[in-house]
């Protein structure tokens, strides 16, 4: 398969007054389609500063990111929210729902950001939901759901503009055994049966049996690499 | 995403309704100030502006219509039956002191004008008509007056200037800046009444109506040159030099306009506090938006919505409460003057200041680094 998403000698630096800090440094790597890859490492390794270049959101001090073969991290600020939009689901640790709106509006923002109309909008939230297993809960506010819940409505979101690729960050930190190894496996399905990417930031080591790719980040490096 | 923005301002309804109160206050604040500064300003013009005249010739210097200095009355025949005049009508304008039934004076504008053709006399009458006047001690007062004179009964006696007259007729809408009442009599009468004009030197203005309006500009300026000791106004010109006397002169302006504008300034920080706190409690949610691909006008609606929202509905209960407060005013002798074009207008203003309120959270979001969610 063709890479979906490729690190080129990825670098990112931050001034701390005098001193400079790599967060990351140097860090190559390519995912394909139908490929999970996990990012493994300590705290302070530089797991979500990867995944934030991976995803466009932070720009890289030096390296390149290729989507399907296209660099995008030379784009202005303009031109990246439109990739994030069309190309990346995000899943986070903390959820971060919209307390304010219910599980299938949560999933319909992500639709309406792509201004998808009403009438699809609304059906596809409510199929990712079931998809999710969540028909029964889908007018609850996050504040009514589970910690499980809550991760399956923000993957349902996630996966709700059909993305190429998905970037979870620590998507089972907060969550019990039995919920992790459910949202891990919802994450492969999403690749292995749509031919889409995942790339998984994680501690967790159940997170290894549900990945194609190993990648150990140590001090902002790729120390080790098991594919 | 104006959708968003509902569902966030909705969220938090103590927050909103604290927001509401806030606005509320300001906005009614903003149109009432605003509602009776051009109410005042229509009393002090309403007998230039009802008058139906083009020009206006009045003595030099005149500031505005309740001070008038007389001025011969053969001016008025000068004038009278000319080609371009359809008519010209002399008005007379004085002082005087009514006397009420426990035997306390009010101070009244008295107003004499030709009954035969009512130009300087009451527009709209509640009873009689305003040729009632002609012929005899007569007089007719504006229904509004009651708060002072007490019960209008047609065909009950007064004395104006020591000198009882008949009261005739009631009328509507005449009022002065000072808020005396006005008491409409024939020009003759006024003449004969007040000590201070004389036969000589009645006429305070004399009201002319062109046969053509769009020659008025021109006519004056001939008129001016013809009149040198007089003043020639257009009605337009003549209601805004009085406007610009009460305004600038007795500092009144300034004063409406400091609260009219305070009222707008506790509105927009009401406003831009509130949005700013909605925004500093949801920077999570507006950094997931980024991070989702949301673009910065995405987000300028969401914020910017918020505010329209709060402004809109804090408009919404303000303009009917202050059209509620119009009738308890009118007993008290304030005019509240709220048209459909001023409440649309403040609108407009309300949320201009609103929006540009939202300025700050605008700022903050857009200095918002997505990739915070992904330390959090």
């Amino acid at each position: 398969m063709k890479p979906l998403l490729e690190a080129r000698a990825l670098t990112k630096h931050y001034e701390q007054g005098t001193i400079t800090v790599a967060a990351v440094e140097g860090v190559s790597f390519v995912v394909r389609g139908g490929e999970v890859a996990l990012i493994i490492g300590p705290s302070g390794s530089g797991k979500s500063t990867l995944l934030s270049m991976l995803g466009c959101i932070l720009r890289p001090t030096s390296g390149a990111i290729l989507l399907a073969g296209h660099e995008v991290s030379n784009l202005s600020d303009r031109d990246l929210p439109p990739i994030r939009r069309r190309c990346f689901g995000f899943v986070f640790q903390s959820f971060h729902l919209f307390p304010f709106l219910t599980a299938r509006e949560n999933v319909e923002t992500a639709l309406r950001l792509r201004k998808v109309p009403a009438d699809t909008r609304r059906r596809r939230s409510m199929e990712l939901l079931q998809g999710c297993g969540l028909e029964e809960r889908m007018e609850f506010y996050p504040a009514s759901l589970s910690g499980g819940e809550k991760q399956r409505v923000a993957i349902a979101r996630a996966l709700a503009g059909d993305p190429f690729i998905l970037l979870a960050d620590e998507p089972t930190a907060s969550l019990d055994s039995a919920n992790g190894e459910l949202i891990l496996d919802m994450l492969r399905r999403f690749a292995k049966e749509k031919g889409k990417a995942v790339i998984l930031a994680s501690h967790d080591p159940k997170a290894r049996g549900f990945a194609d790719s190993v990648y150990s980040l140590m001090d902002g490096r790729i120390v080790a690499l098991d594919a | 995403m104006i959708w968003l923005a509902g569902r966030l301002a909705f969220h938090n309804r103590a927050r909103l309704i604290v927001t509401l109160f806030g606005v509320v206050f300001s906005a009614y604040l903003t149109l009432t100030e605003t509602a009776l500064y051009i109410g005042m300003m229509e009393n002090a013009t309403s007998v230039i502006r009802h008058a139906g005249a083009d020009l206006w010739a009045a003595s030099k210097g005149v500031q505005n219509f309740d001070f008038a200095k007389p001025f011969p009355d053969d001016r008025v025949k000068t004038l009278q039956g000319r080609e371009e005049f359809s008519w010209a009508k002399p008005i007379s304008l004085s002082w005087g002191f009514l006397k009420l039934p426990d035997g306390a004076q009010e101070l009244v504008e008295i107003i004499g004008y030709d009954p035969r053709t009512p130009v300087g006399g009451p527009w709209d009458m509640v009873r009689g008509a305003a040729g009632d006047v002609d012929g005899g001690d007569k007089m007719i007062v504006d229904e509004s007056a009651g708060q002072r004179l007490g019960e209008l009964r047609i065909g009950s006696s007064w004395e104006v200037n020591d000198r009882p007259l008949e009261l005739v007729g009631l009328s509507r809408g005449a009022r002065t800046f000072t808020t005396a009442p006005i008491v409409f009599t024939s020009y003759d009468l006024a003449q004969e009444m007040t000590p201070d004009i004389s036969r000589q030197a009645a006429a305070a203005y004399i009201a002319i109506k062109l046969r053509n309006p769009k020659d008025a500009e021109r006519v004056a300026a001939s008129l001016r040159r013809e009149l040198k000791d007089n003043e020639i106004l257009t009605t337009s010109a003549f209601v805004d030099r009085t406007v610009l006397y009460w305004t600038m002169q007795t500092g009144m302006g300034a004063a409406f306009c400091l609260t009219a504008l305070l009222g707008l300034v506790v509105g927009a920080g009401t406003i831009g506090q509130t949005v700013f706190a909605n925004t500093m409690e949801h920077l999570g949610e507006f950094a997931t938006l980024k991070a989702m691909g949301a673009s910065a006008r995405d987000l300028n609606t969401i914020i910017l919505a918020q505010a329209g929202i709060d402004a809109g509905l804090g408009f919404a209960f303000a303009a009917p409460l202050a059209l509620l407060s119009r009738a308890p005013l009118e007993t008290m002798g304030v005019t509240l003057a709220i048209s459909p074009m001023l409440l649309a207008s403040l609108f407009c203003v309300t949320l201009v200041t609103a929006l540009a309120a939202a300025y700050f959270s605008i700022r903050r979001v857009r200095r918002l680094d997505p990739a915070t969610i992904f330390r959090s």
